[in-house]
């Protein structure tokens, strides 16, 4: 019995340097975080303890309301568009037997462009002066050609996200691809010898095969969501009028442009909270649809 | 062989462990060595607060008492991030004549790509020894976490308060001490293109009515009337309002709103605040389009002709003389409000501060002090190479000869806008910094509709309140 105790504790330590550094990097800062978010603190000096003053005053900040609402819609977006549209393309690319690879490249390419960098060019596209508004008073389209994509707040964030979008994709139907490649031959063949059509090989074969692609892209695609900050940040930098404020910028502004560090903190409680929440929630949805990621 | 895999974890675990222990010992050694360069920098630099360049052989022996032990004392200083011919510029007007007033000591200019890597360097206790910031509200921040030195006692030493002008110098106060020196002055102008003014006959008005009747004239001809655009920085606002605030309510409106006498929901200043929400929806002001024009499209709009006007401060000017040297242009005051008269907003455009936990402070402020007393150095950084002139009282616009004459003629605006006392308030330098995030966040929702004048001057007055009650309000000339 003493034996086999000491041969457990072998594997513990293999894993004890990678244990110390996560430790050191996530999880002190993440506890720290969560300490922090207890104090009034401009991210430099002494800080002061205040209890949950900060959490009272989220709930009254409209702001913080916004940013939630705001990312909520950016997560509907995320959760169908590219995922149905990385999907179909994955099917299609899968069924090609030439340039499989030159398209796989090319729907990729957009994923590996710096955010920095397609933001910019994004934003010049969607200027009114020269962007693409000029093509469209070209065709005598009047009415597209006055579209104020990032400047009109009613539109500016699914601007935004559509520009998100179209680096993102790429990236999912890769995901979906592999995955299609590793569903077992033979099962659309049986499929084929029971008579299935194309669909019914689809709604039977494929899609249970990649079940567990479908359930980690969900997850990703959620938390995600509710963290990201980049093409919004660079496109519009939560404007106009805080119609494309998001949590992730907002958290930002308080921690570096308003010097609210500890206010800040409190929000990415927050959404951290926010984020658990849906990640357990998807994990309920996925299990009862058949698509647990186990 | 359990037993060869039990040593090669714990030898594993052993050496991560032993490996971070050794990081947290170099730098506990680094603190000591500061520590013992704090004792060899000791310098008396008494001599070189003289002015003038001549005097670098001064300031040179001080450097070479500090050094007397036989270490180079290490000093650095913060800049901003800059492309490789910004580099070469200030290596040429900074980093060498630096080098040769303090032949001892190892300075080192070093830049930080983003104001957080700064901050977190700070409040981790490290950070350069004299920090390059935004403003005094940038440096009250600093201040509040007592990461920035008083600089009293330096001040007294080097008399530097007889040096700048007042508005700039006492702006610079935080909690009544001095933690900062201003590096650069900068005002809020009226930028004319004189090619598109010429080909359509329109003369540059001097009043607030002919500026108005010129807009409308400029709209029918098919033109933007005032360029404006804040697309990839919603702050930008902050130039406007600025503006209007002190042009079209007054300079002194402004102080009595700031130190209590007034409110900014009272008339006057309302009023102003009306006129720019107004003239942005008539769409004389960035034809109802700013929210997607960027602040470069702005100086292209302009140089290129769609417009004839910019609203936008001085520091415009060497952008628009780099980019676009065929463009013809001027830079005046504000058209006039006839009972308010001539006002020029100013900001300070940046702050030296000295790092708190910085073991060099004395000889920090030492090159401090060379760097405002070296005025030959600073003369041919802003002919040769636009930089902005220090707000000093010394100041001579006549060094300046040969320079480019628009920028010549800018810098003399500055300097008679100061002599004559028409001197209005930027939000960056005179506002308290909660308010100025709240008017920079919501300005773009008055002009939008999501928001009204009353309930935004209303908000914005709690922040002016709450600034006097707990006395962090910024001084005002």
């Amino acid at each position: 019995m003493k034996t086999v105790k000491k041969g457990n504790i072998v594997p513990y330590l293999f894993i004890l340097p990678a244990f110390i550094i996560h430790a050191c990097i996530v999880t002190a800062p993440s506890l720290s975080t969560l300490v922090m978010s207890l104090f009034e603190w401009n991210g430099m000096g002494n800080a002061k303890y205040i209890g949950f003053n900060n959490f009272k005053e989220i709930f009254k900040d409209p702001l913080v309301k916004l940013a939630v609402v705001h990312n909520i819609e950016w997560l509907l977006v995320f959760i169908t568009v590219p995922l149905l549209l990385g999907f179909v393309v994955a099917i299609l690319v899968s069924q090609l037997r030439k340039c499989q690879m030159f398209l796989r490249t090319v729907y990729f390419v957009p994923y590996v462009i710096s955010a920095a960098v397609a933001g910019r060019i994004w934003t010049a596209y969607m200027n009114p002066y020269y962007g693409v508004n000029q093509v469209f008073a070209g065709f005598g389209w009047e009415k597209l050609s006055k579209m104020q994509y990032l400047g009109n707040p009613r539109i500016a964030l699914f601007a935004v996200a559509f520009v998100d979008n179209w680096h993102w994709w790429g990236f999912i139907m890769v995901l979906f691809l592999g995955a299609l490649q590793q569903v077992d031959p033979t099962l659309y063949e049986a499929a084929k010898v029971d008579g299935a059509n194309r669909f019914q090989e689809l709604i039977h074969v494929s899609i249970p095969g990649i079940r567990q692609t479908i359930a980690f892209v969900l997850i990703m695609t959620i938390m995600w969501s509710f963290l990201t900050f980049d093409y919004v940040y660079i496109m519009t930098n939560g404007g106009p009028a805080n119609a494309t404020e998001i949590m992730a910028t907002y958290i930002y502004k308080n921690a570096f442009v308003k010097y609210r560090a500890g206010y800040a903190n409190a929000l990415c409680v927050i959404q951290s909270g926010i984020c658990i929440i849906l990640y357990f929630l998807q994990k309920y949805v996925s299990k009862l649809g058949g698509m647990d990621d186990e | 062989m359990r037993n060869m895999k039990k040593i090669l974890a714990m030898c594993l675990a052993g050496a991560m462990v032993f490996s971070m222990t050794a990081c947290g010992g170099g730098s506990s050694k680094d603190s000591s060595n500061a520590g013992g360069e704090t004792q060899s920098s000791t310098a008396d630099a008494g001599t070189a607060a003289d002015t003038g360049s001549e005097d670098a052989g001064t300031v040179a022996e001080a450097g070479s008492e500090a050094a007397s032990d036989g270490e180079r004392t290490k000093l650095v200083i913060s800049c901003y991030l800059a492309d490789d011919n910004q580099v070469a510029v200030r290596e040429k007007y900074i980093d060498e004549p630096l080098k040769e007033a303090f032949p001892d000591v190892d300075i080192e200019i070093k830049m930080y790509a983003d104001r957080q890597s700064l901050q977190v360097e700070v409040a981790g206790g490290a950070g350069p020894d004299i920090m390059d910031l935004d403003g005094p509200t940038d440096v009250a921040e600093f201040a509040k976490a007592d990461k920035v030195l008083d600089l009293g006692e330096y001040a007294e030493k080097y008399g530097w308060g007889d040096m700048f002008y007042d508005w700039a110098y006492n702006a610079s106060y935080y909690e009544g001490k001095l933690y900062s020196l201003p590096t650069a002055f900068e005002g809020m102008v009226m930028y004319y293109n004189t090619d598109v003014m010429e080909e359509h006959g329109w003369e540059i008005p001097g009043t607030k009515d002919e500026l108005i009747a010129l807009m409308k004239e400029v709209q029918e001809a098919g033109l933007i009337p005032i360029t404006f655009g804040n697309a990839e920085y919603q702050g930008a606002v902050d130039w406007l309002y600025s503006t209007f605030l002190s042009c079209y309510a007054g300079p002194d409106v402004v102080k009595d709103i700031m130190e209590g006498r007034a409110k900014i929901t009272d008339d006057p200043a309302k009023a102003s605040i009306n006129d720019m929400v107004d003239w942005w929806k008539e769409g004389y002001i960035g034809e109802k389009a700013s929210q997607s024009v960027s602040t470069m499209d702005m100086n292209a709009f302009f140089s290129e002709g769609r417009t004839p006007m910019m609203i936008n401060g001085t520091w415009a000017s060497s952008g628009l003389l780099a980019t676009y040297p065929e463009c013809n242009w001027v830079s005046k005051m504000m058209p006039q409000d006839e009972e308010i008269g001539e006002v020029l907003p100013f900001a300070t455009a940046g702050a030296y501060a000295i790092n708190a936990n910085s073991p060099n402070a004395d000889l920090a402020a030492e090159v401090l002090n060379y760097l405002f007393t070296s005025l030959d150095r600073h003369y041919d950084s802003i002919r040769e190479a636009g930089y902005q002139p220090y707000p000093l009282e010394t100041f001579d616009v006549g060094e300046l000869q040969g320079m480019d004459p628009k920028l010549l003629d800018q810098y003399t605006l500055l300097m008679d806008a100061q002599e004559k006392n028409q001197i209005g308030f930027c939000s960056w330098t005179f506002f308290p910094s909660d308010m100025r995030v709240y008017m920079n966040e919501n300005v773009d929702g008055l002009f939008l509709d999501m928001l009204t004048v009353d309930e935004f001057l209303e908000e914005s007055q709690k922040f002016v309140d709450q600034a006097l009650e707990n006395g962090t309000m910024p001084v005002l000339p």
